[in-house]
Protein backbone atom coordinates (compact mmCIF):
# COMPACT_ATOMS: atom_id res chain seq x y z
CA UNK A 1 0.00 0.00 0.00
CA UNK A 2 3.05 2.39 0.71
CA UNK A 3 3.71 2.74 -3.01
CA UNK A 4 0.24 4.41 -3.58
CA UNK A 5 0.92 7.36 -1.16
CA UNK A 6 3.82 9.10 -3.46
CA UNK A 7 1.68 8.54 -6.24
CA UNK A 8 -1.09 9.87 -4.72
CA UNK A 9 0.55 12.94 -3.73
CA UNK A 10 2.14 13.60 -6.96
CA UNK A 11 -1.39 13.71 -8.58
CA UNK A 12 -2.50 16.21 -6.15
CA UNK A 13 0.24 18.21 -6.28
CA UNK A 14 -0.54 17.93 -10.14
CA UNK A 15 -4.15 19.25 -9.40
CA UNK A 16 -3.35 22.30 -7.53
CA UNK A 17 -3.36 24.71 -10.29
CA UNK A 18 -2.33 28.25 -10.10
CA UNK A 19 -5.65 29.24 -9.17
CA UNK A 20 -6.28 26.84 -6.10
CA UNK A 21 -4.00 29.14 -3.79
CA UNK A 22 -3.08 32.46 -2.70
CA UNK A 23 0.29 31.44 -3.14
CA UNK A 24 0.47 30.34 -6.49
CA UNK A 25 -1.28 32.97 -7.69
CA UNK A 26 1.00 35.86 -6.58
CA UNK A 27 3.79 33.25 -7.76
CA UNK A 28 2.20 33.03 -11.20
CA UNK A 29 1.03 36.31 -11.36
CA UNK A 30 4.81 37.16 -10.33
CA UNK A 31 6.03 37.08 -14.24
CA UNK A 32 3.37 38.77 -15.61
CA UNK A 33 5.48 42.04 -17.08
CA UNK A 34 2.19 43.14 -19.87
CA UNK A 35 -1.03 42.11 -21.57
CA UNK A 36 -3.37 42.93 -24.05
CA UNK A 37 -6.46 41.16 -24.24
CA UNK A 38 -10.11 42.37 -26.08
CA UNK A 39 -12.89 42.64 -23.75
CA UNK A 40 -16.80 42.20 -24.43
CA UNK A 41 -18.97 44.18 -21.64
CA UNK A 42 -22.28 43.24 -21.23
CA UNK A 43 -24.20 45.64 -18.54
CA UNK A 44 -27.57 43.66 -17.18
CA UNK A 45 -30.50 45.68 -15.82
CA UNK A 46 -33.71 45.14 -15.26
CA UNK A 47 -34.86 48.26 -17.25
CA UNK A 48 -33.38 46.70 -20.26
CA UNK A 49 -34.65 43.86 -22.20
CA UNK A 50 -31.51 42.67 -23.31
CA UNK A 51 -27.89 43.21 -22.05
CA UNK A 52 -26.10 46.72 -23.37
CA UNK A 53 -23.03 45.48 -24.71
CA UNK A 54 -19.58 47.25 -25.27
CA UNK A 55 -16.16 46.48 -27.25
CA UNK A 56 -13.00 46.96 -26.47
CA UNK A 57 -9.55 46.24 -25.79
CA UNK A 58 -7.27 46.05 -22.62
CA UNK A 59 -3.78 47.18 -22.12
CA UNK A 60 -1.49 46.68 -19.02
CA UNK A 61 2.11 47.00 -18.14
CA UNK A 62 3.30 46.08 -15.07
CA UNK A 63 3.72 47.71 -12.58
CA UNK A 64 0.70 50.09 -12.85
CA UNK A 65 0.23 51.60 -16.44
CA UNK A 66 -3.39 50.95 -18.24
CA UNK A 67 -5.14 51.73 -21.21
CA UNK A 68 -8.81 50.91 -21.08
CA UNK A 69 -10.35 51.47 -24.82
CA UNK A 70 -13.72 51.29 -25.39
CA UNK A 71 -14.39 50.67 -29.11
CA UNK A 72 -18.61 50.69 -29.08
CA UNK A 73 -21.31 51.71 -28.59
CA UNK A 74 -19.58 54.84 -27.29
CA UNK A 75 -15.23 55.67 -27.95
CA UNK A 76 -13.40 56.37 -24.76
CA UNK A 77 -10.14 55.67 -23.83
CA UNK A 78 -9.01 55.80 -20.18
CA UNK A 79 -5.10 56.07 -19.75
CA UNK A 80 -3.76 55.46 -16.41
CA UNK A 81 -0.40 56.24 -16.01
CA UNK A 82 1.86 57.36 -13.31
CA UNK A 83 -1.01 57.89 -11.01
CA UNK A 84 -3.08 59.74 -13.20
CA UNK A 85 -6.13 59.17 -15.12
CA UNK A 86 -7.49 60.80 -18.30
CA UNK A 87 -10.26 59.65 -20.25
CA UNK A 88 -10.81 60.89 -23.67
CA UNK A 89 -14.14 60.67 -25.62
CA UNK A 90 -13.76 60.64 -29.78
CA UNK A 91 -16.78 61.80 -31.53
CA UNK A 92 -16.38 61.55 -35.36
CA UNK A 93 -13.51 63.57 -35.79
CA UNK A 94 -13.41 65.49 -32.64
CA UNK A 95 -11.96 64.08 -29.05
CA UNK A 96 -12.93 65.37 -25.63
CA UNK A 97 -11.07 65.23 -22.23
CA UNK A 98 -13.62 64.31 -19.77
CA UNK A 99 -12.71 66.18 -16.27
CA UNK A 100 -15.13 64.95 -14.25
CA UNK A 101 -14.91 64.32 -10.76
CA UNK A 102 -16.06 60.77 -11.14
CA UNK A 103 -12.65 60.14 -12.41
CA UNK A 104 -11.47 60.08 -9.49
CA UNK A 105 -13.16 57.08 -8.21
CA UNK A 106 -12.71 55.63 -11.52
CA UNK A 107 -8.82 55.86 -10.34
CA UNK A 108 -9.61 54.12 -7.52
CA UNK A 109 -11.02 50.83 -9.40
CA UNK A 110 -8.15 51.28 -12.30
CA UNK A 111 -5.36 50.69 -9.46
CA UNK A 112 -7.49 47.85 -8.48
CA UNK A 113 -7.89 46.05 -11.80
CA UNK A 114 -3.80 46.75 -12.17
CA UNK A 115 -3.54 44.93 -8.58
CA UNK A 116 -5.38 42.11 -10.06
CA UNK A 117 -3.41 41.99 -12.47
CA UNK A 118 -0.50 41.04 -10.25
CA UNK A 119 -2.17 38.74 -8.58
CA UNK A 120 -2.96 40.90 -5.51
CA UNK A 121 -6.53 40.74 -4.79
CA UNK A 122 -5.91 41.62 -1.05
CA UNK A 123 -4.44 44.71 -1.72
CA UNK A 124 -7.88 46.82 -1.35
CA UNK A 125 -8.67 46.86 2.63
CA UNK A 126 -12.09 47.79 1.69
CA UNK A 127 -13.03 44.91 0.18
CA UNK A 128 -12.69 41.16 1.79
CA UNK A 129 -10.92 38.50 -0.86
CA UNK A 130 -12.22 35.04 -1.09
CA UNK A 131 -10.67 32.07 -3.63
CA UNK A 132 -14.13 29.89 -4.37
CA UNK A 133 -13.27 26.59 -6.18
CA UNK A 134 -13.33 26.60 -9.72
CA UNK A 135 -10.45 29.14 -9.40
CA UNK A 136 -13.11 32.18 -8.63
CA UNK A 137 -12.59 34.76 -6.55
CA UNK A 138 -15.25 37.29 -4.73
CA UNK A 139 -14.18 40.41 -3.48
CA UNK A 140 -16.80 41.53 -0.97
CA UNK A 141 -16.58 45.34 0.58
CA UNK A 142 -16.15 45.58 3.91
CA UNK A 143 -17.76 49.03 4.79
CA UNK A 144 -21.16 49.37 4.17
CA UNK A 145 -20.78 52.47 2.20
CA UNK A 146 -19.50 50.69 -0.82
CA UNK A 147 -21.50 47.79 -0.41
CA UNK A 148 -24.11 50.67 -1.46
CA UNK A 149 -22.51 51.09 -4.59
CA UNK A 150 -20.79 47.90 -5.15
CA UNK A 151 -22.47 44.41 -3.68
CA UNK A 152 -19.29 42.04 -4.80
CA UNK A 153 -16.99 41.30 -7.71
CA UNK A 154 -16.61 38.29 -8.89
CA UNK A 155 -13.26 37.48 -10.87
CA UNK A 156 -12.71 34.04 -13.24
CA UNK A 157 -9.68 33.07 -13.80
CA UNK A 158 -8.60 31.42 -16.94
CA UNK A 159 -7.42 27.84 -17.16
CA UNK A 160 -4.25 29.32 -18.55
CA UNK A 161 -2.05 30.43 -15.76
CA UNK A 162 -1.47 34.33 -15.37
CA UNK A 163 -5.02 35.08 -16.89
CA UNK A 164 -8.31 36.65 -16.09
CA UNK A 165 -10.91 35.29 -17.57
CA UNK A 166 -14.26 37.29 -16.67
CA UNK A 167 -14.89 39.50 -13.78
CA UNK A 168 -18.89 39.99 -13.07
CA UNK A 169 -19.60 43.30 -10.90
CA UNK A 170 -22.62 43.33 -9.18
CA UNK A 171 -24.55 46.19 -7.98
CA UNK A 172 -27.53 43.99 -7.02
CA UNK A 173 -28.63 40.61 -8.10
CA UNK A 174 -30.55 42.78 -11.15
CA UNK A 175 -28.23 44.98 -11.86
CA UNK A 176 -24.74 43.98 -13.02
CA UNK A 177 -21.62 44.33 -15.28
CA UNK A 178 -20.04 41.14 -16.79
CA UNK A 179 -16.78 41.74 -18.85
CA UNK A 180 -15.37 38.70 -20.88
CA UNK A 181 -11.74 38.71 -21.66
CA UNK A 182 -10.57 36.98 -25.33
CA UNK A 183 -7.49 37.55 -27.41
CA UNK A 184 -5.02 37.52 -24.18
CA UNK A 185 -1.86 38.09 -24.87
CA UNK A 186 0.97 37.95 -22.26
CA UNK A 187 4.40 39.60 -21.75
CA UNK A 188 4.14 41.01 -25.47
CA UNK A 189 6.33 44.36 -25.97
CA UNK A 190 3.56 47.04 -25.43
CA UNK A 191 5.15 50.86 -25.78
CA UNK A 192 5.04 53.15 -23.51
CA UNK A 193 3.44 56.08 -25.63
CA UNK A 194 0.22 53.59 -25.57
CA UNK A 195 -0.36 54.53 -21.77
CA UNK A 196 0.44 58.46 -22.35
CA UNK A 197 -1.62 59.30 -25.35
CA UNK A 198 -4.04 58.50 -27.77
CA UNK A 199 -2.47 57.36 -30.47
CA UNK B 1 -40.63 105.55 -7.70
CA UNK B 2 -39.48 106.88 -11.13
CA UNK B 3 -36.43 104.67 -10.76
CA UNK B 4 -38.18 101.32 -9.66
CA UNK B 5 -41.00 101.89 -12.92
CA UNK B 6 -37.93 102.09 -15.42
CA UNK B 7 -35.84 98.96 -13.73
CA UNK B 8 -39.72 97.29 -14.12
CA UNK B 9 -40.41 98.65 -17.69
CA UNK B 10 -37.01 97.00 -18.82
CA UNK B 11 -37.47 94.04 -17.04
CA UNK B 12 -40.68 93.00 -19.04
CA UNK B 13 -38.89 94.25 -22.62
CA UNK B 14 -36.52 92.06 -21.30
CA UNK B 15 -38.20 89.22 -20.64
CA UNK B 16 -40.91 89.92 -23.45
CA UNK B 17 -38.25 90.27 -26.02
CA UNK B 18 -37.56 85.97 -25.12
CA UNK B 19 -40.31 84.98 -26.69
CA UNK B 20 -40.26 85.70 -30.32
CA UNK B 21 -43.50 87.24 -32.94
CA UNK B 22 -45.13 84.80 -34.53
CA UNK B 23 -47.33 86.06 -38.02
CA UNK B 24 -50.34 84.02 -38.66
CA UNK B 25 -49.73 84.16 -42.43
CA UNK B 26 -47.49 81.82 -44.60
CA UNK B 27 -49.53 78.81 -42.92
CA UNK B 28 -51.70 77.40 -45.27
CA UNK B 29 -52.08 74.27 -43.30
CA UNK B 30 -51.66 74.29 -39.51
CA UNK B 31 -52.69 70.27 -39.36
CA UNK B 32 -49.61 69.79 -41.62
CA UNK B 33 -47.03 71.58 -39.35
CA UNK B 34 -48.56 70.44 -36.09
CA UNK B 35 -47.65 67.03 -37.39
CA UNK B 36 -43.89 68.02 -38.88
CA UNK B 37 -43.36 69.71 -35.12
CA UNK B 38 -44.33 66.65 -33.39
CA UNK B 39 -41.84 64.81 -34.97
CA UNK B 40 -39.07 64.13 -32.73
CA UNK B 41 -41.02 63.58 -29.76
CA UNK B 42 -42.16 59.63 -28.87
CA UNK B 43 -45.36 58.26 -29.90
CA UNK B 44 -46.44 55.40 -27.67
CA UNK B 45 -44.01 53.43 -25.39
CA UNK B 46 -40.09 53.54 -25.95
CA UNK B 47 -36.80 52.14 -24.63
CA UNK B 48 -34.45 54.39 -25.63
CA UNK B 49 -30.35 54.21 -25.13
CA UNK B 50 -28.09 57.43 -25.52
CA UNK B 51 -24.41 58.19 -25.24
CA UNK B 52 -24.66 61.85 -22.73
CA UNK B 53 -22.36 64.55 -23.03
CA UNK B 54 -22.93 67.20 -20.01
CA UNK B 55 -20.63 70.47 -20.55
CA UNK B 56 -20.84 71.99 -16.54
CA UNK B 57 -20.78 75.78 -15.52
CA UNK B 58 -16.77 75.95 -15.96
CA UNK B 59 -16.80 74.28 -18.86
CA UNK B 60 -16.33 70.89 -17.19
CA UNK B 61 -17.27 67.73 -19.30
CA UNK B 62 -18.67 64.21 -18.17
CA UNK B 63 -19.55 61.66 -20.17
CA UNK B 64 -22.11 58.88 -19.37
CA UNK B 65 -24.70 56.13 -20.96
CA UNK B 66 -28.66 56.64 -20.11
CA UNK B 67 -31.29 54.57 -20.32
CA UNK B 68 -34.86 55.80 -20.68
CA UNK B 69 -38.20 53.90 -20.61
CA UNK B 70 -41.08 56.07 -21.15
CA UNK B 71 -44.72 56.32 -22.38
CA UNK B 72 -46.40 59.25 -24.23
CA UNK B 73 -49.18 57.76 -23.26
CA UNK B 74 -48.98 57.44 -19.48
CA UNK B 75 -46.18 60.49 -18.88
CA UNK B 76 -44.61 57.29 -16.82
CA UNK B 77 -40.51 57.91 -17.08
CA UNK B 78 -37.67 55.04 -15.55
CA UNK B 79 -34.49 56.27 -16.51
CA UNK B 80 -30.82 55.24 -15.46
CA UNK B 81 -27.58 56.90 -15.83
CA UNK B 82 -24.54 54.43 -16.15
CA UNK B 83 -20.68 55.59 -16.27
CA UNK B 84 -19.70 54.32 -20.05
CA UNK B 85 -17.81 51.44 -17.81
CA UNK B 86 -21.63 50.11 -16.62
CA UNK B 87 -21.49 51.41 -13.29
CA UNK B 88 -25.02 53.06 -12.38
CA UNK B 89 -25.16 56.29 -11.29
CA UNK B 90 -28.94 57.06 -11.08
CA UNK B 91 -32.17 55.15 -11.35
CA UNK B 92 -35.33 57.02 -10.93
CA UNK B 93 -39.04 56.96 -11.69
CA UNK B 94 -41.66 59.70 -12.67
CA UNK B 95 -45.31 59.53 -13.34
CA UNK B 96 -47.11 61.38 -10.27
CA UNK B 97 -43.81 61.76 -8.61
CA UNK B 98 -40.19 61.21 -7.94
CA UNK B 99 -38.55 57.55 -7.32
CA UNK B 100 -34.77 57.69 -6.49
CA UNK B 101 -34.61 53.96 -6.73
CA UNK B 102 -30.41 54.34 -6.70
CA UNK B 103 -28.52 57.71 -6.78
CA UNK B 104 -24.79 57.67 -6.13
CA UNK B 105 -23.38 60.84 -4.87
CA UNK B 106 -25.38 64.27 -5.82
CA UNK B 107 -27.66 62.12 -7.91
CA UNK B 108 -29.34 61.11 -4.85
CA UNK B 109 -30.80 64.24 -4.30
CA UNK B 110 -34.53 64.84 -5.18
CA UNK B 111 -34.26 68.36 -6.57
CA UNK B 112 -30.99 67.35 -8.72
CA UNK B 113 -33.07 64.65 -10.79
CA UNK B 114 -36.66 66.19 -10.40
CA UNK B 115 -34.39 68.97 -12.70
CA UNK B 116 -33.38 66.22 -14.89
CA UNK B 117 -36.41 64.69 -15.18
CA UNK B 118 -37.80 67.75 -16.34
CA UNK B 119 -35.12 68.12 -19.13
CA UNK B 120 -35.86 64.26 -20.39
CA UNK B 121 -39.90 65.34 -20.43
CA UNK B 122 -38.97 68.24 -22.70
CA UNK B 123 -36.46 66.40 -24.79
CA UNK B 124 -38.96 63.04 -25.25
CA UNK B 125 -42.53 64.23 -24.55
CA UNK B 126 -44.52 66.78 -27.44
CA UNK B 127 -45.69 69.68 -25.19
CA UNK B 128 -49.32 69.16 -23.67
CA UNK B 129 -52.52 71.11 -25.29
CA UNK B 130 -53.10 72.19 -28.31
CA UNK B 131 -51.02 74.53 -30.65
CA UNK B 132 -51.82 78.28 -29.35
CA UNK B 133 -50.23 79.57 -32.48
CA UNK B 134 -49.15 78.89 -35.78
CA UNK B 135 -47.11 80.55 -38.20
CA UNK B 136 -44.02 81.89 -39.48
CA UNK B 137 -40.95 83.65 -37.71
CA UNK B 138 -39.50 87.12 -38.99
CA UNK B 139 -36.40 84.69 -39.99
CA UNK B 140 -39.02 82.96 -42.49
CA UNK B 141 -39.08 80.05 -40.20
CA UNK B 142 -42.44 78.10 -39.21
CA UNK B 143 -43.35 78.13 -35.57
CA UNK B 144 -45.79 76.49 -33.31
CA UNK B 145 -46.33 77.71 -29.56
CA UNK B 146 -47.81 75.49 -27.01
CA UNK B 147 -49.07 77.49 -23.81
CA UNK B 148 -48.60 74.89 -20.51
CA UNK B 149 -49.13 75.27 -17.13
CA UNK B 150 -44.88 76.16 -16.66
CA UNK B 151 -45.00 78.21 -19.56
CA UNK B 152 -44.36 78.67 -22.96
CA UNK B 153 -42.97 76.18 -25.86
CA UNK B 154 -41.85 77.50 -29.20
CA UNK B 155 -41.31 74.74 -31.77
CA UNK B 156 -39.14 75.77 -34.51
CA UNK B 157 -38.28 74.43 -38.03
CA UNK B 158 -35.33 75.16 -38.89
CA UNK B 159 -33.87 75.10 -42.61
CA UNK B 160 -31.85 72.03 -43.13
CA UNK B 161 -34.91 70.28 -41.33
CA UNK B 162 -33.50 70.20 -37.91
CA UNK B 163 -36.41 70.99 -34.95
CA UNK B 164 -35.62 73.73 -32.40
CA UNK B 165 -37.50 73.54 -29.36
CA UNK B 166 -37.24 77.00 -26.74
CA UNK B 167 -39.28 76.41 -23.14
CA UNK B 168 -39.90 79.46 -21.64
CA UNK B 169 -41.40 80.51 -18.13
CA UNK B 170 -44.28 82.50 -17.71
CA UNK B 171 -42.37 85.87 -18.14
CA UNK B 172 -41.73 84.74 -21.22
CA UNK B 173 -37.85 84.36 -20.03
CA UNK B 174 -36.02 81.78 -21.93
CA UNK B 175 -35.36 78.51 -19.69
CA UNK B 176 -34.12 75.45 -22.11
CA UNK B 177 -33.17 75.34 -26.07
CA UNK B 178 -33.48 71.75 -27.43
CA UNK B 179 -32.18 70.58 -31.01
CA UNK B 180 -33.47 67.67 -32.56
CA UNK B 181 -31.24 66.91 -35.19
CA UNK B 182 -30.58 64.08 -37.68
CA UNK B 183 -34.52 63.49 -38.18
CA UNK B 184 -36.19 61.08 -40.10
CA UNK B 185 -39.72 60.04 -40.31
CA UNK B 186 -41.22 56.95 -37.80
CA UNK B 187 -37.83 57.06 -36.17
CA UNK B 188 -36.39 58.96 -33.23
CA UNK B 189 -33.71 62.20 -33.40
CA UNK B 190 -30.16 60.89 -33.90
CA UNK B 191 -29.07 63.62 -31.96
CA UNK B 192 -30.67 66.41 -29.29
CA UNK B 193 -28.82 69.20 -28.11
CA UNK B 194 -30.25 70.66 -24.75
CA UNK B 195 -28.91 73.78 -23.52
CA UNK B 196 -30.14 75.66 -19.99
CA UNK B 197 -29.93 79.18 -20.23
CA UNK B 198 -28.82 81.13 -16.99
CA UNK B 199 -25.90 82.25 -15.03
CA UNK B 200 -25.26 78.50 -14.30
CA UNK B 201 -25.93 76.96 -17.58
CA UNK B 202 -25.77 73.83 -18.59
CA UNK B 203 -25.67 71.56 -22.22
CA UNK B 204 -25.71 68.13 -22.94
CA UNK B 205 -25.24 66.21 -25.99
CA UNK B 206 -26.85 63.32 -26.80
CA UNK B 207 -26.41 60.68 -29.36
CA UNK B 208 -28.62 57.39 -30.26
CA UNK B 209 -27.55 54.34 -29.60
CA UNK B 210 -30.66 52.13 -29.34
CA UNK B 211 -34.42 52.52 -29.72
CA UNK B 212 -37.17 50.23 -29.15
CA UNK B 213 -40.44 50.46 -29.48
CA UNK B 214 -42.28 48.62 -26.80
CA UNK B 215 -45.92 47.26 -26.92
Amino acid sequence: MKWKYPIILTLSLCLISWGDTWDQIRKTAKDIASIEAEFVQKKHMAILAKPLVSKGTLYFQAPRSLRWEYTSPVNSILLMHDGTVTRYIKKGDSVTKDSSARLQSMQIVLQEITMWMKGNFDANPAFKPELRPGRIIVLTPKEQSMAAIIQRIELKLSPRPGVIQAVRIYENEKSYTVIDFTNVKMNAKIPDSLFKSLQ
Amino acid sequence: MRATAIVAMSACILSCAGLPRIHPAGISDTADLTKKIMTPFLKGSWRVVHSIQGTLPGGSTADMIGVTMASSDTGKIHSTLMSIEGLVLLDAEYETRLVINRGIGPLGRQDLVKGMMRDIRLILFAPKGAMAEAGTLENGNHAGRFRTDEGDILIIMKEGGDIELRAYDRSSRLLRTVRFMDLKPDTLPKKIELESAGMIGYSLRLDLIEAEKIR
